[in-house]
């Protein structure tokens, strides 16, 4: 019950109410429907859920109400949101992210019982975090908080939904790499070298490529 | 018998490795930042285009930090 009220709740408020009820908007009643569909079915692995309950929620529940809003464009949500909905439907969607979380935590009793095991049975404690992670973790917080200021340039408010949803996956994304490589820079007590895949330096080649591309394209 | 090193002592990621990717996590922040930049400029396609060289630097450096250590 934890995610199945703020979740309804979430969607029946931004979603149901400007998705379904629009005339003519055939692609929009769709993704609201089936955003509706796929939070009552991964509600429905409520007692145990897992891998394909988490991914009806994110590309189901939340893909389909984003892919919903996106159909009816945003002249068609300022015309249906009044400001107390849309405040509310936010606290929703925020209450159903951490009754979902909680959810989730609860069913790995197993992998905690596992653990207690693990620590118990005199296992060596980690590395210590080596000074450099804390700098790195530093950098990639100012780097996160950078994009998030740059999101404020927008100057167009049909824009700044998207620059925003934008700015705040990236600054996401650099946080958690960061956070794995400051944890990477750990002191190991089992030791051992760190190898990168054959392909990985390939991906690296791609953006920096990719980036010349938008370079010549900005010019 | 070969002498026993204090594996504690042993960083995981250490040298010119680390910097390579420190500088590639910089690089893929710098990319999304002219991302973020260039979608509120109105300039979608430059955007477009930091973006995608910001998620593929961004999982470079992921997939050479994490997956490989495996």
């Amino acid at each position: 019950m934890d995610a199945a009220l703020p979740g309804l709740y979430a969607w029946g408020s931004t979603v149901a109410l400007r998705g379904l009820l629009i005339r003519d908007e055939w692609l929009a009643q769709s993704f609201a429907l089936l955003s509706g569909v796929s939070l009552v079915a991964a509600l429905s692995f409520e007692a145990r859920p897992g891998r394909l309950a988490d991914r009806l929620v994110a590309f189901g529940f939340v893909g389909g109400a984003v892919a919903s809003w996106l159909c009816l464009g945003y002249a068609g949500l300022d015309a249906q949101i009044d400001p107390l909905t849309g405040l509310t439907g936010m606290l929703g969607w925020a209450a159903f992210a951490f009754g979902w979380g909680r959810l989730r935590n609860s069913s790995r009793v197993l992998y905690n019982t596992e653990l207690s095991k693990v620590l118990s049975a005199g296992y060596p404690p980690r590395g210590q975090v080596h000074p450099l992670g804390r700098w790195t973790q530093g950098f990639a917080l100012l780097c996160a908080w950078l994009i998030q200021v740059a999101a404020w340039t927008a100057t167009s408010r049909e824009r700044s939904v998207l620059v925003h949803a934008l700015a705040l996956a990236g600054s996401l994304g650099v946080l958690s790499v960061g956070s794995v490589l400051a944890s990477e820079l750990a002191v190991s007590p089992r030791g051992g070298g760190l190898r990168a895949p054959a392909w990985g330096p390939w991906l690296l080649v791609g953006g920096v490529v990719t980036a010349a591309c938008g370079l010549q394209w900005a010019q | 018998m070969g002498s026993v090193v204090p594996s504690s002592s042993v960083p995981k990621l250490t040298g010119s490795r680390a910097g390579g990717y420190l500088l590639g996590l910089a690089l893929a922040a710098l990319s999304l930042f002219l991302a973020v930049r260039g979608f509120a400029a109105g300039r979608d396609a430059v955007g477009v285009c930091w973006v995608v060289a910001g998620v593929l630097t961004l999982r470079a450096v992921r997939l050479g930090t994490s997956l490989g250590n495996r």
